[in-house]
């Protein structure tokens, strides 16, 4: 395998505004914007790790705790995100209840099991089809964002609904860990650094 | 490129050291997992098992349980018995609500309820129902609970005092039924059970406070249940505590003004539940000795009940009437035991009155009054209808008969009642009768008879006759004698006297000739006197006549 790479030919790319320049010329900041260069994300892998380590703790919480509480006639029970599921399901809103269970349930364990792989795969230097895993990350780095629907749905409903006696609408505990799963899993994303996939490839 | 390599790795090394400020996130991640997973853990109390008759308005996960509307804990599942006598309800408890789950504590299912006293429960229509925690006070720790049927009328830390009333019936009291103190309602009938020996109902109550403080132990209770109609001599009188003890019935209370009493009656304190109030008059008394009287005659008309005076003021009353037969003797008589109540009899020189009597030394008091002539007969009470009472009076003339064999009850003798007594008489007579000697009689009046013949045909009585004879010849003689000797000459003087008396009588009669002489001499001299009386008067007008003469010559 003997791929031209930017590293190969001594460019960097400057993080903030992309300009790619030969590295060491600019002298330690980038020529068009002044940020500091880095050729790689620095300490990419340990940060990636620590955030999805702390957002799988999160997970727990996020589905254990009731997320909101609709307080209807003085009487509301707390949901989970599952039993939130359970209940649209029970009312035949399936398309609503698959919706709510692929963006709040599966997609964040997707997230973090891809990322678990990608960071592993860096880690432990697999050479293994590096397009494919660059082009899954990609789809998780889209897709991820989109768990924050149901948080985005919380906060605008307890902002509406807010009719004293007839009903309101609380957030759980719940939601908060499960702003921070999202959050997180972004932010580990963030500090992924895809190319580090390539290095693995281009040492082999 | 070999420096620039060296650079490159030194850098990757400090970097390696730099890491640990990052690692601080997943660090901060799980103290904050933990503390979650913590918080609930520490608020978690107890799983318990409540046992239910059914299920109805629980929801598994759903159902709350509550104490006063807090929430300590939920119905985490249900399940039927194994042996289909109810469900058990398992409920996780919240940790706050572990010191009140104890043996005092009492559960029940809150659910819309209709009854005579009202709704309640209303807002379990909306909320769904809900599961009542009551703690009582103190109690040991306890884990399983069964809950109530019906929810307590009073809960447990209600300010009150309980107390327990007897009676012989239920009459129309419900759980919840009110009490009242001078028409207003301070207290509630929490349940009822019979006795444990079925003889009587025990009959839990609740007085709120304040009020409870209104209960001594000489305070008597009474069913002021639905409307009372009684006719007297005093007019017909309608009683009725209120309204909704018509439909719900209720229990009313008053403490007679006595003196020295200043302690309310203690928690739990039982007392009697009287039928109605004028019961309570009759039962002022609670010292009760039962005596037992027999009686020969027809009792009809002496119910249960009936009063037993003494000189007309009521001492007692009748607590059984019954006929006892004896099957060897085929005698029946009908022992009568009545209570007496020494209470209403005032000892003079004392001020309390009977309660300082014991039963001995009522027996001992009674029983001299027995010896002195107490007796006991019945006695008509109501002319009308016919109703019988016990009157006790003294007789000392009486005869002292005690009947019973059985010492059980102490006795009173009898005698016969007023109509009983007049047959009682006539036995006496006929009896008497019966028991006069007539044997004897007749057998001296044989020997009386025998007696005067022998003196008739004694010689001595037939010579005197004889003796007698004679001299009666010689009177008789003796008369004759008299009568030829002395006849002729009284005869004569006879008719001359005759005649005399009738010479007298014709001269005397009306038509005689000298009685009308006599009468027209008498007339002639009225006539004579007349003429004189006026000769007199005309000459005192007129003196003169005496020398012209009458309408003489002077005149003209």
């Amino acid at each position: 395998m003997n791929r031209m790479t930017a590293r190969k030919m001594s460019l960097d790319a400057c993080h903030v505004c992309d300009l790619v320049m030969e590295g060491g010329s600019s002298g330690g900041g980038c020529l068009r914007c002044g940020s500091r260069l880095h050729r790689r994300k620095p300490d990419s892998i340990s940060r990636a790790w620590a955030l999805l380590i702390a957002a799988v703790i999160f997970y727990l919480p996020a589905n254990l705790y009731p997320i909101m509480t609709v307080i209807s006639f003085g009487k509301g029970e707390p949901d989970t995100i599952i039993s939130g599921v359970g209940h649209l399901f029970d009312a035949g809103q399936w398309p609503i209840a698959a919706l709510v269970f692929f963006a709040s349930v599966l997609a964040p364990v997707l997230k973090i099991t891809i990322l678990a792989f990608l960071l592993a795969s860096v880690q432990f230097k697999w050479s293994w089809r590096p397009k494919e895993r660059t082009v899954i990350f990609r789809i998780t780095e889209i897709f991820g964002r989109w768990s924050m629907i149901d948080i985005f749905m919380i906060s605008i409903l307890i902002a509406l609904v807010k009719l004293d006696a007839v009903a309101t609408v609380e957030a759980g505990p719940g939601a908060t860990a499960f702003a921070a799963v999202v959050i997180l899993t972004m932010f580990s994303a963030m500090c992924f650094d895809p190319r580090l996939i390539w290095d693995n490839a281009e040492i082999e | 490129m070999g420096l620039k390599e060296e650079q490159v790795a030194e850098v990757v090394i400090a970097k390696i050291r730099g890491m640990s400020s990052v690692w601080l996130l997943p660090i901060v991640a799980a103290l904050i997992g933990l503390w979650l997973i913590y918080d609930p853990l520490s608020k978690q109390g107890p799983t318990i098992p409540i046992t239910l008759m059914t299920a109805e308005g629980i929801v598994e996960g759903k159902t709350k349980l509550k104490l006063k509307n807090v929430e300590i804990g939920v119905v985490e599942s249900v399940a039927v018995k194994e042996d289909l006598q109810g469900v058990v309800l398992t409920a996780s408890m919240s940790k706050q609500a572990e010191p009140f789950l104890t043996d005092t504590t009492r559960v029940w299912v809150v659910l819309p309820r209709l009854s005579a006293k009202g709704v309640s429960g209303l807002g379990t229509l909306v909320s769904g129902a809900f599961i009542e925690v009551d703690p009582g006070p103190g109690g040991a720790a306890k884990r399983d609970f069964a809950a109530l049927e019906t929810p307590p009328v009073v809960k447990a830390n209600t300010p009150g005092r309980e107390f327990v009333l007897k009676a012989k019936r239920l009459g129309s009291l419900l759980n919840g039924s009110p009490i009242y103190f001078r028409g207003i309602m301070v207290g509630e009938v929490l349940g009822y059970d019979l006795s444990e020996d079925r003889s009587e109902v025990s009959i839990r109550i609740f007085i709120h406070a304040p009020n409870h403080l209104l209960v001594f132990d000489n305070t008597r209770f009474w069913n002021a249940s639905g409307v009372r109609i009684s006719a007297g001599a005093d007019g017909m009188k309608l009683e009725m505590e209120s309204l909704q003890s018509l439909v719900v019935g209720g229990v009313a209370f008053e403490t007679p003004q006595t003196l020295g009493l200043a302690e309310p009656s203690k928690e739990g304190a039982a007392f009697i539940l009287y039928q109605s109030e004028d019961e309570i008059q009759e039962a002022q008394y609670t010292r009760r000795f039962p005596w037992i009287m027999y009686f020969d005659g027809s009792v009809r008309g002496l119910a249960v009940g009936a009063p037993v005076e003494f000189k007309g003021l009521k001492v007692g009353v009748v607590k059984e009437v019954r006929l006892e037969f004896n099957r060897e003797t085929l005698v029946s008589r009908i022992p009568v035991l009545v209570e007496i109540t020494p209470e209403s009899i005032t000892v003079a020189g004392r001020d309390q009155m009977g309660p300082s009597l014991g039963y001995d030394q009522h027996k001992e008091a009674i029983n001299s009054l027995i010896d002195h002539g107490l007796r006991a007969r019945l006695k008509t009470g109501n002319l009308l209808t016919g109703k019988l009472l016990v009157d006790m009076g003294m007789h000392p003339g009486a005869e002292k008969v005690f009947r019973g064999k059985d010492g059980r009850y102490p006795e009173i003798p009898t005698i016969p009642s007023s109509i009983d007594e007049i047959y009682g008489n006539l036995t006496a007579v006929l009896s008497k009768i019966e028991r006069l000697p007539l044997n004897e009689l007749a057998k001296g009046l044989v020997e009386t008879v025998e007696g005067l013949n022998r003196i008739v045909n004694n010689p001595k009585l037939i010579h005197a006759v004889e003796t007698l004879d004679e001299t009666m010849v010689t009177l008789n003689r003796l008369v004759a004698k008299v009568d030829k000797d002395m006849s002729p000459a009284a005869t004569q003087t006879l008719k001359e006297a005759h005649l005399a008396l009738k010479a007298v009588r014709e001269a005397v009669s009306s038509d005689s000739a000298l009685r009308y002489d006599a009468e027209t001499m008498l007339q002639e001299l009225a006539a004579a006197a007349r003429s004189i009386r006026l000769l007199a008067e005309y000459l005192e007008s007129n003196p003169n006549a005496l020398i012209y003469g009458k309408g003489g010559r002077g005149e003209r």
